[in-house]
């Protein structure tokens, strides 16, 4: 499986993506994202998670165009993004859409679900399709499950899940190759959540989509990736494939996030949570404010040292293809496998 | 794609609501409306029409010199002026150049304010910078002076004075489009735009004007009133309309000169100058009022389930002063509820049950975990055990019996002892629960005092700190003197459980406290909880959709589908050997049992909304292994095996109990 995804075309590639706001008054710079890389593969799902300030939204909406770039490439099927024209971007867009965490706002409530769908084919500089727009629209909509009839309808008139199917129609229209999905079932129920979940599968079989899968849902992720990147304060910890990543993590970090999520077996968990009271330090609890030179995650870190505090960690390649930015991820490695039966 | 093929027919077969009224339909609805409109158009058509009509009246100098200053007769229906002309030709007639006036200034404030509102809002920016600069510079000249100048440079020009006053209006509306335009720039659907590539002027005239368009409108018709205002002020001063033609300022002029030899003659065009105001007064605020219901008939819903009211008086029948001792669930039994039901009246007479037959029980120092997907009655029931229920909301049937008492037959006095004293709530938003103008530990401090009447200030203060260490929160002193805004999500709900302490409860209602939060400070909040519960005996309702916080969390679980409980079983039983099959599928649709590469198990449909409800098993629609007697007549709730409960005709079918044929891995 690996060796396979490893020969596909890199279609998204990300190097050394640095976006910043300007803070506060008087707060100077805010690293959203702070020398990311990442690579998306043709037909490939690459799970990017990270708690809330984690940067992992920031970096779908820098490639979208929608947040500065301070620094670093992107490029998109082997076109560079980043200082790209207008007028370029515009083509690219086609190959290149995004579905929402939130079918409620990411949906104009005063227009037509068709009139929302042909929006792409307004755009300047695109032709319209042969077959018309009305009929793209509608195939559109059957792709997702929908009868093309809706296109008359208002988005008021469907439920969360149905919406969420006609924002993913929405980014269907143009045929796309990568779709960014920004939590897009994080405000779902269970139910609708796993029909969108097999949907996006389904799509990505038949038509031969990316995606770039953002979300702070460990499980949905692990469900949906084949690979997985994770992030901390803007910075990328740990990357690699996801079942290798979530059976044995490398980073720190991610060994608490994923200690962390409960999982849906009573006594799975029992002994889940002895494990993780066994390892419980008092840093995890501190706030963090500032991060210095060194390791974002060190201030937090059971396991930081001097050079953790000091030195920014490079990325290391492990065997199993993973690769982590830690310090120590040898000595905590062997120490796992001394201490595990 | 049967999946598609159920979604398709669900979507294609439920009736939908038909779209809202258009904007002027919900307006002509409203008589003050309709009345306004009709007297605003007919003086318009007056002020064109007329001086066309009749331009004698226009240039007449001098009427009849016999009867000059003469009160409404029959010849003169509104008498006559200094001059001798008639009053009533004059009123209409000046209604031209007053209307004109109107009509200049809201057509320069609509063609300036709107484009430079909607730039300034969308651009954002270096662009709004300049505009907002610009905007100061002209609200910051004096209007009077300028219109003043104008007229002094070209006299009785009403379109240059009017135009310039609307110049000086425009800044207002445009910081009011702005604001709107601001917001709809947040809205993702223009990020989606944005992405697919159309131009900026496409997202201006499509997305944002259509959003502008209704604080446009109400303001336009105050824009109007005030210059109307503006406009007879000048006239009154004879600046805007040369001599003999007539405007209604001048006619109150007239009116004011000869006051003291015919009073009645400020009264026509005065009167005239009030109504006309107040018409565009009555059609802003109704225009208003009329925007604002197109967004609540949609909301209606959503405040349905906000908005929470006492439980008590609610019309139901008193069960009878004191309970006999029977009655009541065993002491080893914390909370007890029976059958319990809540309702709504419709506007149109009638109920719509919100929750029926919900029935679980709760023991001292247990944690029991109510499950379900949103719109299933969870917080509806939690929320009615603390005595609070949605707007418009009654108790049908049942009993909720705490320490003794039914709380159904309780008054408000009486439930308000119990709140927060014996039962407490931490809510999903904590932030929303704490009062952003106060500090931590006044609030606290205020919560304490409530619970412990004879205590001072100081020692509340205090108290209220030994609450924040007991919830962990580093350097509790410090936490107390900070505003909620200077909290982060964790912290913040720390608070709102140390609040919940305050008055040592001994059940906690906890509505998805940790859905907010991050994985890692869910984790801390939960360890939280379970250190509380082990050391004050609490016991704990815990609402959650998650599986995984209620394996983590929980000892018993009740299940929930569309107002009714459908299962109820310990934690290891629900997981390992579910009854009922909502239960089964809604274990099986969670990602975790999901390897990659593999569908997951779906429920095909929705959760049917209140009102929808089947009359047999709520279920039965998206049932994989429904038959015809599910859909016959409503299911009881039994009991299947000991301990237990389940909400399904099926119960004893063997083929139904899929995961504990397939075993995973044999936790027994």
């Amino acid at each position: 499986m690996t060796a396979v995804a490893a020969e596909r075309e890199v279609l998204l590639d990300v190097a050394g993506l640095s976006v910043h706001y300007r803070g506060e008054a008087g707060a100077g710079v805010v690293r959203a994202v702070d020398d990311a890389s990442l690579q998306v593969r043709e037909f490939e799902t690459v799970g990017l998670v990270g708690e809330s300030g984690s940067g992992k939204t920031t970096i779908g909406r820098a490639v979208l165009g929608l947040a500065p770039v301070a620094g670093g490439e992107i490029s998109f099927a082997g076109e560079q993004l980043t200082r790209a024209s207008a007028r370029k971007r515009r083509l690219l867009c086609a190959d290149l859409q995004v579905i929402f965490q939130d079918p409620y706002s990411s949906l104009n409530p005063a227009r037509k679900i068709g009139q929302t769908l042909a929006e792409p084919f307004r755009a300047k500089h695109r032709r319209s399709p042969a077959e018309g727009v009305e009929h793209k629209v509608g195939r559109a909509l059957e792709k997702v499950g929908l009868d093309p009839e809706v296109a008359d309808r208002y988005p008021y008139q469907f439920s969360g899940g149905q919406r969420q199917r006609i924002a993913i129609a929405r980014a269907l229209v143009t045929d796309p190759r990568l779709i960014i999905c920004d939590e897009p079932v994080s405000s779902l129920d269970l139910s609708v959540q796993a029909q969108v979940l097999n949907l996006l599968r389904t799509l990505q079989t038949e038509l031969g989509l990316s995606y770039l899968f953002v979300s702070h849902d460990l499980a949905v992720v692990r469900h949906v990736s084949h690979r997985i990147v994770i992030l901390y304060r803007g910075r990328v910890m740990e990357e690699g494939p996801a079942d290798a990543v979530y059976a044995a993590p490398a980073h720190p970090y991610t060994r608490i996030l994923l200690a962390a999520a409960p999982i849906p077996d009573p006594a799975e968990q029992r002994r889940r949570r002895a494990d993780a009271a066994a390892t419980r330090n008092e840093r995890m609890h501190k706030a963090v404010t500032a991060v210095g030179a060194g390791c974002p995650f060190a201030a937090r870190c059971a396991h930081a040292t001097a050079v953790c505090e000091a030195e920014q960690p490079d990325m290391e390649t492990l065997a199993n293809g993973v690769r982590v930015a830690c310090h120590h991820w040898r000595e905590l490695r062997s120490v796992e496998h001394g201490g595990r039966r | 794609m049967t999946e598609t093929q159920a979604l398709m027919a669900t979507l294609n077969a439920s009736p939908r609501r038909a779209p809202a009224p258009r904007l002027w339909r919900r307006l002509l609805r409203k008589p003050e409306a309709v009345v306004s409109i009709v007297f605003l158009g007919v003086v318009t058509a007056i002020g064109v029409i007329y001086p066309r009509l009749r331009p004698d009246v226009v240039t007449q100098f001098a009427g009849d010199a016999t009867g000059m200053l003469s009160g409404p007769s029959s010849a003169h229906w509104l008498g006559t002026d200094g001059l001798g002309r008639d009053v009533f030709e004059r009123l209409l007639a000046g209604a031209g150049p007053t209307m004109e006036g109107v009509g200049i200034t809201v057509l320069v404030v609509l063609l300036l304010g709107m484009p430079i509102g909607m730039i300034a809002g969308f651009f954002g920016g270096r662009v709004d910078a300049m505009i907002n600069w610009g905007s100061d510079l002209v609200l910051s000249l004096p209007g009077l002076i300028i219109q003043l100048v104008v007229l002094a440079v070209y006299p009785a020009n009403q379109w240059l004075a009017m135009g310039a006053f609307g110049i000086l209006y425009a800044p207002r509306l445009a910081r009011i489009v702005r604001s709107v335009a601001l917001s709809v720039r947040e809205e993702l659907y223009v990020d989606a735009a944005i992405v697919s590539g159309v131009s900026w002027t496409f997202i201006l005239t499509r997305h944002v004007l259509p959003r502008v368009t209704g604080s446009v409108v109400v303001q336009m018709a105050i824009v109007a009133g005030i210059a109307l205002q503006v406009q007879t002020g000048l006239a009154f001063l004879g600046l805007l309309v040369p001599a003999p033609a007539p405007s209604w300022g001048g006619l109150i002029a007239d009116g004011i000169s000869n006051i003291a030899l015919q009073p009645w003659l400020i009264w026509p065009a005065g009167l005239a100058t009030v109504l006309t105001t107040l018409a565009f007064g009555v059609l802003a605020d109704s225009l208003r009022d009329a925007g604002a219901e197109g967004w609540s008939r949609q909301g209606s819903r959503l405040l349905l389930a906000a908005r929470r009211r006492p439980a008590s008086g609610s019309g139901k029948p008193a069960v009878g002063a004191a309970p006999p001792e029977d009655a009541g669930p065993g002491s080893d039994v914390l909370l007890a509820v029976e059958d319990f039901g809540v309702a709504v009246t419709k506007p149109s007479g009638g109920e719509t049950l919100l929750v029926e037959g919900v029935r679980f029980e709760v023991a001292p120092g247990e944690i029991v975990g109510l499950v379900g997907e949103s719109g299933c009655g969870k917080t509806t029931t939690a929320t009615a055990v603390m005595g609070l229920l949605p707007d418009g909301a009654h108790v049908t049937s049942g009993h909720i019996w705490y320490g003794g008492r039914d709380l159904t037959a309780l008054s408000e006095a009486e439930l308000r002892r119990i709140r927060g004293k014996e039962i407490a709530l931490v809510s999903q938003e904590p932030m929303v629960s704490l009062n952003p103008a106060f500090r931590i530990g006044w609030q606290l401090a205020e919560v304490v005092r409530r619970h412990q009447s004879g205590l001072s200030r100081a020692d509340a203060e205090r108290r209220a700190v030994d609450l924040l260490r007991s919830v962990h929160l580093p350097d509790p002193e410090q936490v107390a003197r900070r505003y909620p805004h200077e909290l982060s999500g964790g912290m913040a709900q720390r608070v709102s459980i140390a609040r919940a302490l305050a008055g040592d409860p001994d059940l906690l209602i906890a509505d998805e406290p940790t859905t907010a939060l991050d994985v890692t400070v869910q984790a801390e909040i939960l360890d939280l909880l379970r250190e509380i519960r082990h050391e004050r005996g609490m016991a704990i309702l815990l609402i959650t959709h998650d599986w995984g916080v209620l394996a983590d969390m929980c000892d018993r679980a009740v299940v929930m589908y569309a107002g009714q409980v459908v299962e109820d079983a310990s934690i290891e039983a629900v997981f390992t050997r579910p009854l009922h099959p909502y239960t089964t599928a809604l274990l099986e649709a969670n990602p975790q049992h999901g390897a990659a590469e593999e569908m997951l198990p779906t429920i095909p449909g929705v959760v049917p909304s209140p009102g929808d409800w089947p009359v047999g098993c709520h279920f039965e629609e998206r049932c994989g292994h429904a038959t015809a007697a599910c859909g016959e007549h409503g299911v009881p709730l039994e009991i299947p095996a000991p301990g237990r409960l389940c909400r399904c005709i099926h119960v004893d079918r063997p083929a139904l109990l899929t995961l504990e044929t397939v075993d995973h891995g044999g936790e027994r």
